[in-house]
């Protein structure tokens, strides 16, 4: 009887779907495949910049960047700009675009030209704001966003975070040549300001909306207990509008990869691409390319204003060793790990700790303060 | 006289019954009669202990005749007086004239009786019976004779009985209601009746004008059975009709099947030309047409979603189930609304005799059913029969918390109710609801649902007319409640609901033509999607979609035409007509540019009941016969259909969040047609049958979708949907034994299914507009259905299915965009999971057939996929750490050994 009852077990789990892994058939991919990831941004101060690729092998998990390339924005007024190679397979410039013209996206990569169709500009309107709540324990950023001309209905954001990192210790001091020496007061490395560039695909759209508004776009959540919250925050949420044919492609390339493998998934979709390659209808093309203007804003959140959100605490791993001024020399003379962390006022000497706790760039991040910070 | 004494000597004897059991009514019937006609009456006690005794008048025969009607035993005379009880066939008691080494046979008498033997010794319970029908004085030299053929045991209607004259060929057979008609010569016929798995019987009839007889049959006891003739049944050598392939009960209990439940759509998977869109679902595709282009038929019912359970089992509880009948080509014109099968499921009606039931438990189900008549006179029968899960029970045992937390119900039940208005007038009620209730992980919990009720009436109008009305519902609604967040719960529902009502016309007017015609009457009403936030708390924004209401109405006429002995015609229209109707509000698009909302020129609204589109054409049902010999014969056959219901799917399950769509101005209906030929033979004298049958078939308008296209909460669903025009070409070939110790079948098909873009103004195309296989294109099917029966108490089954992988969309490389490693698939469905195939074995052990038992129970013990090899369902692909990895999930992947008794009382 109890072996019955085990047999149902496993029975109602295979019911359920047994997985387990499927070795792929020997396929070899179209390496031949020109991968583009980039838009064509208008208005002041943007940057353009395009990533070239070459499709890999599903083993092969370095990319191959397409060097040597010619990438020109040509505008409607038969004016065009070059872009720069930057690193192999990136192609940037900072030329600013006038909003008034379209654009075409022009390739040529070894033999082939490649070319996007005509487009004007979408004209993202301007976010209203970056909201942030804190749900249970973890803070979710929300963006919200209206078009009064009900005309954009498509959207795309990306976002950078910067946050504020402090060492555990405050030092004014620094080890030169041997002896301890006052830190220079431009030369600050308690609070450090880290940067993260997002790269998920986050779309949204108000097309089932009489109005064309968005609000609690999700854009992302920080998780309790991160270090970005330690001390303040902040993130720049930058909008774009899209056409329904570029959020198809963004929509479909997110489902294609997120398929779940349930019973019930969907197929994988074709993806659309609107570069053609002119002289060679075959050749094969991934990306999308749209124009338009980007929107931005930024939003900070202090720790203060978090509801049991910890401190940084390192009391442990941080412990510092005192002694007196030529003991802790010679101490970091040996061990270049090590870095003055405070002069002991009570009777003298130092603390030293691991430069790890003293200096914040080691963690990341710059102790350049930011100029919106 | 005799009637008052044994009416005393039962009451006496009551007591006796009641306490000891020692003897039953019929022990003391035949004390009566030995001492009232001096005879000895031999007997088995076990096989007469359950005859009730109903009042009996007459000679000693009559009497006999009359107690063991219906209950499967007869009795002979020999010359020595001397009277044999015995189940089974009459035994002639008479030596053969061979035995005396005359092999002449005796020109002058008849296969049955001569009229002097009538009255002196050889009486049998049927054969050697004058049934005298009409009244003389009727005008003209022939008469119609129609009734009822019924099992003996249970009264209940045998469909699909060959009825002949004299043993000639080109009779006659029953249908549905176990009714015929046939035009007879006046005078002295035998009358013979057969069917699949019953005891051929004959009446002799004397015919002097136009009347009713009704002929019991009686279950064939396979153990005893001598070699049949199987030639005199209907077979698919005889019959016209190609392409259509029955299962009665007894064949699909036969088929091992999952966790022991018996079950209808996996059965029918084991046909050629059927195929499962992925193991462990009973979603299925005929002939290479589509899950949705199946319409399934519960006494006349419509089910939309007949599964439980994601589709794992199906919903139809195989007790009260009579048989199964798929058309696959030769699709009858009184049937219409689906491109590629029809199934029709009928019940049972009952017992007429008394109440019996059935209970069984499997590992999964318990389940029960109850039939039998209702009043005094019994002219009412019902038989109900329910199943519900225990399934949970498991759940809660496992320790992975995502079952654990998981939830699955399903019930069903079915009752249809049979009542004897005159003898002219059947009234039938069908009611039938299915529940489904299922929540993985604690999430999002699914329920759908069905429900669907019947009304039917047949009148008789003359002999060779009768027709058969009816009115009924079907409905089918899900609904999905999200919990994962109180911040946006929600519920989203879908619902569709028909009305129909129909009239049904046969007439027989000789035995050459059999005619039908009728007219159909469809209203749909389609609540296509709403969500609504499920409290205040929740944000979701309530969205409901416009409601679709549309009818349908057609009209048919056929005629099934016998030109001669060797050559049959079946031909039919069906003309069907399309209404959508208002209210509903659309928009315009510009002309000859794919719909998107850029295209949007206008929109307009309708008003209620407003005609917004119509769409109307003939439908034709061709075939036709040739009887090449007495066992080999031609068929060929063309049919178109139209289907105005399109199902909303992008996965190749049928999944319970699908949903239907009515055709539209903008999704026109799909329109199909097919043209077989086959040939049919039998070989051998053990009744085999071969054929090889072969078609092609086009399609249109069957939807396939735009990429990215969301297929719930559209409005604009029109702007998602691509046209596309199907190719299907195959070849089925079969090998059937229906009869023997060992029977069963094995089947061979090769079947091809190719789609093509076909939509001007679709704006995208699939693989650069080339046709490319469908989801459920499988070349290569085999099929082997077996099942050796040692005796009555034992038999073993074994079915095993190959057929080639289904197509799939492989990734072909990587690229990084959005920050991560993205696949980049190849052209659609251009590669194959891995072969399918499976094995499963059962064993059915059934207590003795002994009368005195009141409660026959049984046990099914079987191994399903005996081989445990791991079939994948589906074939995934996900990105880990930049590497695309691949994933396949089998269902049933290891051998599932399952028991699951059952019990009859």
């Amino acid at each position: 009887m109890r072996r019955g009852v085990l047999l149902a077990i496993t029975v109602a789990i295979c019911a359920l779907g047994c997985k387990e892994e499927f070795i792929l058939p020997d396929t070899q991919a179209d390496t031949s495949v020109l991968v583009v990831e980039g838009d064509i941004v208008v208005g002041g101060g943007a940057e353009n910049l395009f990533r070239l690729t070459r499709l890999r092998n599903l083993s092969q998990q370095a990319e191959s960047p397409v060097s040597g390339a010619r990438v020109d924005i040509v505008s409607s007024n038969g004016s065009s700009i070059r872009l720069e190679e930057r690193s192999p397979g990136t192609y940037a410039n900072t030329t600013p675009l006038a909003t008034n013209q379209s654009y075409i996206l022009r390739i040529v990569a070894g033999s082939n030209t490649y070319e996007t169709g005509s487009q004007s500009p979408i004209l993202s309107p301007t976010i209203d704001s970056v909201t942030w709540k804190q749900e249970e324990a973890d803070v979710r950023v929300f963006a919200h966003t209206q078009d009064p001309a009900n005309k954009t209905r498509y959207y795309r954001w990306k976002y950078i975070e910067t946050w504020e990192n402090r060492a555990w210790y405050e030092t004014y001091f620094d080890f030169v040549n041997g002896s301890i020496v006052p830190r220079p007061p431009g030369d600050q490395i308690y609070a450090c300001w880290k940067t993260e560039e997002a790269d998920a695909i986050l779309i949204g759209n108000s097309r089932s909306l009489d109005k064309d508004v968005i609000s609690f776009q999700p854009i992302t959540t920080v998780t309790r207990p991160s270090e970005k919250m330690f001390v303040r925050y902040s993130i720049l949420v930058r909008q774009m509008g899209l056409t329904k044919e570029a959020y198809d492609f963004w929509e479909i390339l997110k489902k294609n990869t997120e398929l779940t493998g349930t019973l019930f998934d969907p197929q994988p979709s074709n993806l659309p691409t609107n570069i053609k390659c002119v002289n060679d209808p075959k050749a094969k093309v991934v990306g999308y390319v749209s124009v338009g203007s980007v929107t931005e804003k930024r939003m900070f959140v202090m720790h203060s204003a978090l509801t049991g959100w910890p401190f940084r605490d390192e009391s442990q791993g941080c412990a510092a060793i005192e002694s007196s001024r030529a003991q802790a020399e010679a101490f970091l003379r040996n061990n270049p790990n090590f870095l003055p962390a405070y002069f002991i006022t009570a009777g003298g000497g130092f603390g030293v700790a691991p430069k790890t706790c003293v200096d914040c760039r080691l963690a990341g991040g710059t102790n350049v303060k930011p100029s919106f910070w | 006289m005799v009637r008052r004494h044994l009416h005393i000597t039962l009451i006496l004897l009551l007591p006796v019954l009641a306490i000891g059991q020692t003897r039953s009514p019929f022990d003391s019937l035949v004390e009566v009669l030995e001492r009232r006609h001096s005879v000895g009456i031999r007997y088995d006690r076990s096989q007469t202990t359950g005859i009730s005794i109903p009042p009996a008048d007459g000679g000693l025969e009559d009497v006999l005749k009359t107690v063991l009607e219906g209950t499967g035993l007869s009795f002979v005379k020999d010359r020595s007086g001397r009277v044999f009880v015995y189940r089974g066939s009459p035994i002639d008691t008479r030596l053969s004239d061979a035995f005396f080494g005359d092999s002449k046979p005796d020109s002058s008498k008849k296969p049955g009786l001569t009229e002097k033997q009538e009255n002196d010794a050889f009486i049998t319970a049927n054969a050697n019976r004058i049934v005298t029908i009409g009244t003389r004085g009727g005008q003209g030299a022939n008469a119609v004779i129609s009734g009822y053929v019924r099992d003996g045991s249970s009264g209940e209607p045998v469909g699909a009985a060959s009825v002949s004259l004299d043993g000639k060929t080109g009779g006659v057979s029953t249908d549905a209601f176990g009714f015929f008609s046939m035009t007879v010569p006046k005078g002295r016929h035998l009358l013979k009746v057969s069917s699949v798995g019953m005891k051929e019987s004959s009446v002799q009839v004397n015919v002097l004008g136009n009347g009713r007889i009704d002929v019991p049959l009686q279950e064939e006891v396979r153990s005893l059975k001598a070699a049949v003739i199987v030639g005199r049944k209907q077979s698919n050598v005889r019959g016209v009709q190609m392409g259509v392939e029955k299962l009665s009960i007894r064949s699909i209990r036969q088929i091992p099947a999952v966790m022991g439940e018996t079950d209808i759509l996996r059965s029918v998977l084991t046909l050629p030309g059927v195929t499962t869109v992925g193991e462990g679902t009973v979603g299925y595709n005929v002939r290479g047409g589509s899950a949705d282009q199946n319409l399934l038929l519960l006494n006349d019912m419509t089910i939309f979603n007949p599964t439980h359970m994601f589709g794992f089992f199906s919903a139809v509880d195989p007790e009260v189930v009579r048989g199964v009948e798929l058309y696959k080509s030769g699709i009858p014109q009184k049937f219409g609304g689906r491109l590629s099968s029809i199934m029709d499921v009928t019940s049972r009606d009952g017992n007429k005799k008394k109440v019996t039931g059935t209970a069984g438990i499997g590992p999964l189900t318990g389940k029960f059913t109850v039939e039998g008549p209702l009043g005094k006179n019994k002219k009412t029968t019902f038989i109900a029969g329910g199943r519900t899960t225990y399934s949970n029970w498991f759940l809660r045992f496992l320790s992975d918390p995502s079952f654990k937390n998981s939830r699955v119900d399903f019930s069903d039940l079915m009752v249809h109710l049979g009542h004897e208005l005159s003898s002219k007038d059947r009234l039938y009620v069908s009611g039938y609801m299915s529940n489904d209730y299922f929540r993985l992980n604690s999430d999002s919990a699914y329920t759908y649902r069905n429900r669907n009720a019947r009304v039917k009436w047949k009148h008789d109008f003359t002999d060779k007319l009768y027709g058969v009305f009816s009115a009924g519902m079907d409905q089918y609604d899900y609904s999905v409640q999200g919990r994962n967040n109180p911040k946006d719960a929600f519920d989203l529902t879908f619902g569709i609901r028909q009305w129909s009502g129909k009239a049904d016309f046969r007439y027989a007017p000789d035995n050459r033509h059999d005619i039908d015609f009728g007219l159909q009457h469809i209203i749909y009403n389609l609540q296509p999607g709403s969500k609504t936030p499920r409290d205040a708390q929740s944000l979701v924004t309530p969205v409901t979609i416009q409601p679709e209401q549309a009818g349908e109405t057609s009209i048919y006429l056929g005629d099934q035409f016998k030109v001669n002995d060797k050559l049959s015609i079946q031909g039919g229209i069906r003309y069907t007509h399309y209404r959508y109707n208002g209210p509903r509000d659309l928009y315009v698009y510009r002309e000859g540019q794919p719909r998107s909302e850029s295209t949007v020129v206008d929109s307009v609204s309708y008003g209620g009941g407003e005609p917004i589109q119509t769409y109307q054409g003939p439908e034709v049902r061709i075939s036709a016969r040739y009887l090449i010999d007495g066992r080999t014969s031609v068929k060929i056959g063309y049919n178109t259909l139209r289907q105005y219901i399109h199902m909303i799917t992008n996965t190749t399950a049928i999944a319970p969040t699908d949903i239907w769509k009515l055709s539209d101005p903008f999704i026109g209906p799909q329109f199909g047609q097919q043209v077989s030929l086959g040939v049919f033979t039998q070989v051998g004298d053990k009744g085999i049958e071969l054929s090889l049958e072969g078609y092609y078939k086009t399609s249109r308008n069957y939807l396939d979708f735009k990429s990215g296209a969301k297929l719930i909460l559209n409005e604009t669903l029109e702007r998602d949907v691509l046209r596309t025009r199907g190719k299907i070409y195959g070849i089925e070939f079969l090998a059937k034994k229906p009869e023997g110790k060992l029977n069963g079948w094995v089947s061979y098909t090769y079947l091809r299914t190719f789609l093509q873009v076909d939509d001007p103004i679709g704006g995208e195309v699939v693989n650069g507009g080339n046709y490319y296989p469908a989801n459920f294109d499988k070349p290569h099917i085999a099929n082997l259905v077996s099942n050796y029966r040692f005796n009555q108490r034992f038999s073993v089954s074994l079915t095993s299915t190959y057929s080639t992988g289904r197509p799939v969309t492989y990734p072909l490389g990587v690229f990084t965009m959005g920050g991560a490693s993205r696949v980049y698939y190849s052209d659609r469905n251009a590669y194959r999971i891995p072969d399918f195939f499976r094995t499963d074995i059962s064993m059915l052990i059934e207590s003795s057939h002994n009368l005195r038992k009141k409660i026959r129970t049984s046990w099914t013990f079987g191994v399903y996929n005996v081989t445990g090899r791991n079939n994948p369902y589906s074939v995934y692909f996900t990105v880990q750490d930049r590497e695309v990895k691949g994933f396949q999930l089998s269902v049933f992947a290891s051998p599932i050994p399952f028991i699951t008794f059952n019990m009859r009382f």
